[in-house]
């Protein structure tokens, strides 16, 4: 009979030293985490106060800045824009490589761009609208939103996809063949009953997507510019929360780049919502 | 090709073994049957009456068997066919222990004297040689599953319907004299016994057919 | 031997000793027999990919009958019911061939739309699979959505009713369809298949994830519903096609070895290998 031995000393000490190892590892990746966190709240609270959601920046250095009040509104209707723009054709593109592309030669052409767009840096696609609509003339010359809205939206389209085809890809083939089986055409098996399945997982990803575009500084510095006051018109300039931050902590004034420091506050807190609402909805679609 | 279900199979072949061995009982009993009669042998005879209770037992047990297979094995096909005839062999030699146990009886009754008619005696002789032999084949033709050999039973079997006719009209032209005449009634009842044992032979013959053919039928035999 | 007299009623019951050709099945007490149809394979061949699966399959199935196909792993048994409704070309690197006949028409013709075929060809598969995001009203009714035809309750209940379904459900058409236990979610995608109005069901090993009792349900459904449709059925069970099938057919490595009615593949088979099979000598 074999003897049930208890665990060796030796044994013992090796464990404890494994896991104090991976303790002071994990607490050193933790660090810069926490320091960032430290200087936000430290230097960014400052700023903040009711005047600083709802006024304007002014633009003068010398008497009183204003707030971000466009520079909120802005991030916010350039990143719907992206997002109208990004998800459902991302969607669709996943859609496609998943139901039809699967095995084909076509399908593994675009999966194989995808995945170079997704390590493009973003200051190139900035730089791609910049050339291409607001220095070009086709669509008539001139910074606006909704060209940063474009840019943005090239930023997401790849993260979509990507994301997009993991859960597709999820969905398990019994429901296809299921459906197949009644006799439903194609496209209605991937529309009626893959899309509905792979819902919730697909609005996760997304919602990954909007977070990550949010705080994209690059492609709004050449697309959508600066501007002062709150837009509603796309077509125009429009600020926006990462360029009115690059803009404020160059500037020599004290009380711009506490301003500056109020604004990634409030960006950061604003990309932890979306991300915890994430969280929440794929929290509570794991149990249907 | 590997041989599945090896415990059913020993199982099958277990009672199949079980069950003709009842047969062997039998011609044991047979003989002890008959030497008893040769000889007038009472206290032969009561054993024989005795040890019937052993082919009853074997036929309990094989009983007991084919239902435990059907029950937790689901036998089909071929295997199947070997169950329901075991079921039905196991049956026959029981009736046979029972026929002898009928001539066993009639002893007594013949009582202690020399037999009155020679030649009647010896058609029963010859009879009970028939009938040993036939059980004995019967035997052989299911160990092998033979279907000549199981149909052969039949020739045997005609003689013995055709003495045992003989034996009936010998007891019919006996004479008047009426202890000449019961002696005749009895030893004829000795002789329907054996040609009863004789077609429960042909009757195993048939199931031996059954099992390798899938088909019932009955062996075409002279009239009875 | 002895002669037992036979009373009228026993004759009337019991089957006549030596059948030939397919028993009758009992007439259903309520519906009438609708149009079912007959399938006929004609020289069916299947391949995956280099591996020739179907090797010359020629076979009947009648209308209004269960047939089953049993035989070893590998046999090629899923893949001649995948073949009979057009499932098998789905698959990446698959194909087949030769004739697929539902009465006088070849579902293999260039002219006969996929869709349709499936529409008239039902299947149940091993594991249940009811959609996830829909209720139970409308997993049953996603075949008819699917084909884009109207949905109506009637239809609904009464295929829930066809697959013996409907007194458990029916105060909850509107829950989830996944929140059934495994034999009830089953007799759902049973359900499911019966509201198009097929004329035959495919069914692959429908009872093999199941629980006794459900497995049991299972078959007395087939048995009802061979009244209304054509059944083919796919098992591993040989306990199982004898319950169930009127006819059996045995296959090994994509070959027919025998095919014939259920009570003679397993009382007297008429080919060695069946013999050996079905007495579980190999498999």
């Amino acid at each position: 009979m074999t003897a049930l031995t208890a665990v060796s000393g030796r044994r013992r000490r090796a464990d404890s030293v494994a896991r104090g190892a991976l303790m002071v590892l994990t607490g050193v990746a933790l660090v810069p985490l926490v320091l960032v966190v430290y200087y936000l709240l430290k230097r960014g609270l400052g700023a903040i106060s009711w005047d600083f959601f709802t006024t304007d920046p002014t633009g003068s250095f010398l008497g009183n800045p204003g707030g971000v009040k466009s520079a909120i509104l802005g991030t916010i209707e350039i990143v719907a824009l992206a997002t109208l723009i990004a998800v459902p054709t991302g969607v669709l593109v996943a859609l496609y490589l998943v139901e039809f592309g699967r095995g084909k030669r076509f399908g593994n052409v675009v999966r194989y761009f995808v995945d170079v767009m997704t390590g493009v840096p973003s200051i190139v696609f900035g730089l791609f609208v910049y050339i291409v609509l607001v220095t070009s003339s086709f669509v008539g010359v001139g910074f606006a939103g909704w060209k940063g809205a474009v840019a943005l939206a090239l930023l997401m389209l790849p993260v979509v996809i990507r994301s997009g085809e993991v859960v597709l890809l999820l969905v398990p083939d019994s429901l296809r063949e299921a459906a197949l089986a009644l006799g439903a055409p194609r496209w209605k098996v991937a529309f009626r009953v893959v899309l509905p399945s792979a819902l919730p997982g697909l609005i996760t990803g997304s919602l990954l997507a909007v977070a990550r575009a949010a705080g994209e500084t690059a492609p709004l510095l050449f697309t959508s510019a600066i501007v002062l006051g709150t837009s509603f018109n796309l077509d125009g300039r429009m600020n926006s929360l990462p360029v009115q931050i690059f803009t404020d902590v160059g500037q020599a004034q004290d009380r711009l780049v506490t301003r500056a420091w109020g604004a990634a506050l409030t960006l950061v807190v604003l990309v932890l919502l979306l991300t915890l609402i994430a969280r929440l909805f794929q929290r509570r679609n794991r149990y249907t | 090709m590997a041989t599945a279900r090896l415990h059913f199979q020993e199982e099958l072949r277990a009672l199949e073994v079980q069950c003709l061995g009842a047969l062997d009982l039998v011609v044991v009993t047979l003989d002890r049957t008959l030497e008893a009669l040769a000889h007038q042998d009472v206290e032969l005879a009561s054993i024989v009456i005795a040890d019937d209770d052993r082919i009853d037992g074997r036929y309990l047990e094989v009983q007991q068997g084919i239902l435990s297979l059907l029950a937790l094995q689901a036998p089909v096909a071929s295997d199947l066919r070997v169950v329901a005839a075991l079921l039905h062999v196991i049956k026959h030699a029981e009736r046979m222990g029972d026929q002898c146990v009928n001539i066993a009886k009639l002893i007594p009754i013949v009582g202690h004297e020399p037999p009155k008619d020679a030649a009647m005696m010896e058609q029963i002789a010859t009879m009970g040689r028939l009938a040993r032999s036939e059980v004995a084949q019967s035997k052989q033709a299911f160990l092998l599953r033979d279907v000549d050999v199981a149909e052969d039973l039949v020739r045997q079997d005609a003689q013995i319907n055709r003495l045992n006719r003989e034996v009936f009209r010998r007891a019919v032209e006996i004479g008047t004299d009426v202890d000449l005449r019961e002696w005749a009634m009895t030893m004829m009842l000795v002789a329907r016994a054996l040609e009863r044992i004789g077609d429960n032979a042909v009757d195993i013959g048939e199931q031996v057919a059954f099992v390798v053919t899938g088909l019932f039928r009955e062996f075409s035999d002279a009239s009875r | 031997m002895t002669d037992q007299r036979i009373s009228e009623e026993t004759v009337a019951e019991s089957p006549p000793v030596q059948r030939l050709g397919v028993p009758e099945a009992k007439p259903a007490a309520r519906e009438v027999a609708s149009e079912a149809r007959a399938v006929r394979l004609e020289s069916l061949n299947a391949w995956y990919g280099d591996h020739h699966t179907i090797k010359g399959l020629s076979l009947d199935f009648a209308a209004n009958r269960a047939t089953a196909l049993i035989g070893p792993s590998g046999s090629g048994k899923s893949t001649v019911v995948r073949c009979i409704n057009r499932m098998h070309e789905e698959l990446p690197a698959a194909r087949a061939e030769g004739r697929v006949l539902l009465d006088d028409l070849d579902l293999y013709d260039r002219a006969v739309d996929v869709t349709a075929v499936r529409r008239a060809i039902g299947m149940v598969f091993q594991k249940p699979n009811p959609f996830p995001t829909m209720s139970i009203f409308d997993n049953v009714a996603a075949g008819l959505r699917l084909t884009s035809r109207k949905v109506d309750h009637e239809h609904v209940e009464k295929a829930l009713h066809g697959a013996g379904l409907w007194e458990e459900v029916k105060d909850r058409l509107a829950k989830p369809g996944i929140g059934l236990s495994g034999g009830q979610q089953q007799r759902l995608c049973i359900a499911r298949a019966l509201a198009v109005e097929p004329e035959v069901i495919l069914m692959d090993e429908p009872a093999s994830a199941l629980d006794p009792i459900s497995t049991l349900k299972i078959e007395e459904l087939v048995q009802e519903l061979k009244s209304r449709v054509t059944i083919i059925i796919v098992t591993h069970n040989m306990q199982q096609a004898a319950r169930v099938a009127d006819s059996t057919a045995f296959l090994l490595d994509g070959e027919l070895v025998e095919v014939g009615p259920t009570e003679k593949i397993f009382t007297n088979p008429a080919d060695e290998r069946t013999e050996r099979y079905v007495t579980g000598k190999f498999g």
